[in-house]
Formats: C-alpha cells, structure tokens, sequence
C-alpha cells in the first residue's frame, strides 16, 4: 500500500490545483499527537486549547497544510490601502477549500479504517475572549512547517501569507522535524519590524499583540464594504517567504 | 470585553448590505441612510442624504443643522445653521420622544433660540427611555456641572446607560469624566477597543471618499492616540499623524 503521507499530499496538493483560484504549492507536515509541546499550549496561548486526545481518543497524528497565497495578492498587499478586496475574497474561499480538503481527508481515512477530527478553520473562538480552542497555528510549528513571526503568524518558508488547516487521525505518520531556528527576522537579528510599524491601529507591537484592539479596529473598517480582516501584518517581507 | 464593537459592526454590515439592495427613496429613508453614514464617519455622504430628507423628515433637519454647525461634510456656517434651528423649533412639538429630543438640544446648546438648560432638562428626561442620546445629554449635566453640581455617580449612571444602549460618545465622555477626578478608566479593554472601533471607521471613510475633511480627521485622530499607549505606538502615530496632515493638505476641501 502507498504511504499514508503520501496518499494525503496527492489529495491536498490536487484539490489545491484543482481550485479555480491561483495558489503557490502547498506545505504539508505532521506532528506527533501526544508531543510534549501540546501539553504547554494552555499557559503558552493563555487559555484552554483542545489537546490533540480531546479532538479524538487514541489520536496518533495531527495532519498540518498551509496553502500559501500567490505572489499577485502578496504585491495587492503590498500597496498602501488598508482595504484590498482580493485579500478577503481569498480569506473567504481558501477557508472553504481548507474545510473540504479536511472533510475529503478524514473520507479517504475512513477507507482504511482510520478514524479522524478536525476542527474548522475559522469561526471557532470565543467571541468574549476572542480566542480559539485548537491552535492550527501551535500545531503547524509543533508539525515542523513553520516558526511563529512578531507578527504573531505562522511563518514558513512560503512566508506567512496563507491559511492553515488541520486533521487529527488515529494512525502514525512520522512527524516532520522541526527548522533549527525562525524563519523570523526579528527573532533572527532583531532588524526587521515591518508587520509592528505597518499595523494600523497599533495592536501589534514588538512587547506583545492586542487582540481586542485589532478585532475592534477591524470591526470599524470592515463595516462599508463586508470585508474580512486585514492583510498588513502579512505584507512584510515575510509574506511570500520565511528567512 | 469585544462584545460592542462585535455587534456594532454586525448591525454596521447589516445595514450596509440593506442599502446596497435598496438605495433610499422616501425622506425617512433618506434620513435613515444619513444616520447610517453619518456612524461611518461619512459625514459629506450622510449631508446630501439629509439635505434631500430635511424638509419632510425633522431628524434630517436636526442633522443638516448639526452638521453645517460643526462643519461635518461642509465648512461651518453658523448663519445657515441657525436658521436651520428655528425652522426646526417650529416644526417640532412636545409630545413625540424624538421632537423632544431635539428639542432639548436646542435649549441646552442654545440653537436657535435662547439657551434654557432647565427646560433642556425635563424635555431629556421626557425621551430618555426611547432615545440613548438624551441619556448622554443627561450625563453631560453630572459632568459639566449644568444645573446640578458636577456628580461622577450621576454622570456615570447616566453615560453608562448610553453607552449600554449604542450612544458611542458616552464612553469618551466617561473617559474625560475619570481624568478630571484623576482616576483611572475602570475597563481599559473597552476603553481601548472604543478607540480603535473609531479609528477603523474614520480610516475607511477617508479611503473611501478622499478629501481634507476626512483626511484631517484622521490626522486628528492618530495625533490623540489611544490611552495609555506604548512609547512606541505613540511615536508611530505622531508620524502617521503627519504623514496624513501633509497628505490632507494636497487634497480639495
């Protein structure tokens, strides 16, 4: 039988071609279920995170892909607006594509009598707190595709503009080793501040990220035009690539 | 605590998906779509819809008056503005919540007629039940010391209230009220998120629609900064503040 990884890149990586809109290649990798690192994530993130065994008895595995946007929105992004249409046109579809693409696996998993969970890949935080109760973005870096950037994102060497979804099975995948240091450039050397000084509404700074500032910010600007989000903390020179 | 602004902008979207299906016909639309972009810091927008509703719609015709005094969408004037007031003295009455309303607005500002802070008063307390902005009123006499003595309790209840309600200046007037006793703002999240909920929308507006005014706003907005701020973020957004000002400055009134 073909690998199991093997299997679940061919899938993520056609439905990801198959879509109408353009991406770049996709980043897949695993992480081992019961890794240490999932039982500090409470304290670290400051609230209770489902721990991969809560999203599935006996699970094995947390599948992790990163479908990063293509180069045509990074430059969108890039222009001094602070709405870019493009940028929430693709928030709203990749959340779809990442939800088939998790049902489509946990499908193909059944077939061979393995079980999976998954948690979707928006619309699941507190709205009090404002904080979610699986950390795709935790699970990316303990699956080894990326480091986490100042700007509070997932950085992979794809960079940081994408979405992140996940799966958790109850079958063993090796899990993907860890890079030996961040992909960041402020963690690097201290020199890049792009994704604090860009943030408009100063919810991002080098001391820390103040959720509620930028969901109240973004409340405000997305009114007029039924936006999603905002794309500046992704347009630095980590949007299209991880140092 | 997020949920404000959360709802804020739900109703925000609501509506702007509403007006986007059926632009304003009648004047009490044309009133209401007003209101709508007046929220959104669309004040040049909000001004043509209540000049076509202002000589059906008294609430148009409060808010054009408002509007050309504090120059919001228009430069000031103070003649036209006046004028607008006593016609709309006229055409309101005592026994309908909103007429009374701006009624008391009338009285207590001294728009279009000689100031009667008392009578402001009962008119306020008339409609306050229905309209979360007589509550703010309310609580500006607990604050500024009108006919009472200057009352943190009472100007607390009062602005609270309206804040709870939607009225969004409430919260910075409880902020001023705080400074002036030399306390701290007791919930800074919301303090903060009230800040930035504003910031949002006067940004989009001047992407939105370009011009001095809004652009100046903006400049204005960043030259205040958030309570309380980092060292850095203060920085940032004097340098914004300028960059905006020097850009305002290009652009025709």
């Amino acid at each position: 039988m073909e690998e199991l990884s093997s299997i679940i890149e061919k899938m993520i990586c056609t439905e990801v071609a198959a879509n109408p809109l353009e991406y770049r290649e996709p980043i897949i990798g695993y992480a081992d279920a019961n890794d240490p690192l999932y039982n500090t994530l409470d304290e670290k993130i400051g609230a209770k995170q489902f721990h991969p065994q809560e999203m599935l008895p006996d699970a094995k595995t947390v599948i992790v892909y990163f479908i990063p946007f293509p180069e045509t929105l990074i430059r969108a992004i890039r222009q001094d607006q602070h709405t870019v249409p493009i940028w929430s046109q693709y928030y709203d579809a990749t959340n779809k594509l990442l939800d088939k693409i998790g049902k489509n696996i946990i499908k193909k998993m059944a077939t061979f009598n393995i079980k999976g969970a998954m948690d979707p890949p928006t619309e699941n935080f507190d709205l009090i707190s404002l904080t979610g109760h699986w950390a795709h973005k935790a699970s990316a870096v303990i699956a080894g595709i990326g480091t986490f950037g100042l700007n509070h994102l997932l950085i992979t060497r794809l960079g940081s503009a994408g979405r992140l979804g996940s799966v958790v099975i109850n079958a063993k995948i090796p899990p993907t080793s860890r890079p030996v240091s961040s992909y960041c450039l402020y963690y690097k050397n201290g020199k890049c501040r792009v994704c604090a000084e860009k943030c408009p509404s100063g919810a991002l700074t080098t001391e820390r990220f103040d959720r509620f500032r930028c969901n109240a910010y973004l409340d405000g600007k997305n009114i007029r035009d039924d936006q999603q989000g905002c794309p500046l903390c992704s347009s630095g020179p980590c949007a299209d690539k991880g140092f | 605590m997020s949920c404000y602004t959360d709802n804020e902008h739900k109703k925000g979207i609501n509506a702007t998906l509403y007006w986007q299906a059926n632009p304003p016909k009648t004047a009490v639309e044309f009133f209401l779509y007003g209101e709508y972009c007046y929220r959104l810091y669309d004040f040049r927008e909000a001004l043509t819809a209540y000049k076509y509703a202002a000589e059906d719609e008294v609430g148009a015709l409060f808010q054009l008056a408002y509007c050309v005094l504090h120059g919001y969408g228009t430069p000031v004037n103070k003649e036209n503005a006046t004028k607008y007031f006593k016609l709309l003295l006229e055409k309101t009455n005592e026994k309908e919540a909103r007429h009374c309303y701006y009624r008391g607005m009338c009285f207590c500002y001294g728009y279009g007629t000689i100031k009667d802070e008392e009578h402001a008063w009962s008119l306020f307390a008339t409609c306050s039940e229905k309209i979360e902005s007589a509550l703010y009123e309310q609580g500006l006499f607990f604050l500024e010391g009108k006919i009472f003595a200057k009352d943190i309790a009472n100007a607390v209840f009062y602005l609270r209230k309206a804040y709870d309600l939607g009225e969004e200046r409430a919260i910075f007037a409880m902020e001023k009220l705080f400074s002036i006793y030399e306390k701290p703002y007791p919930d800074h999240i919301e303090l903060t998120q009230a800040y930035a909920w504003r910031l949002g929308r006067i940004l989009r507006a001047a992407e939105k629609s370009p011009c001095r005014e809004y652009y100046l706003r903006l400049s204005a907005c960043y030259r205040h900064g958030f309570p309380n701020d980092s060292q850095d973020n203060k920085k940032k957004f004097l340098r914004l503040a300028d960059k905006y000002q020097k850009f305002a400055e290009t652009l025709p009134l």
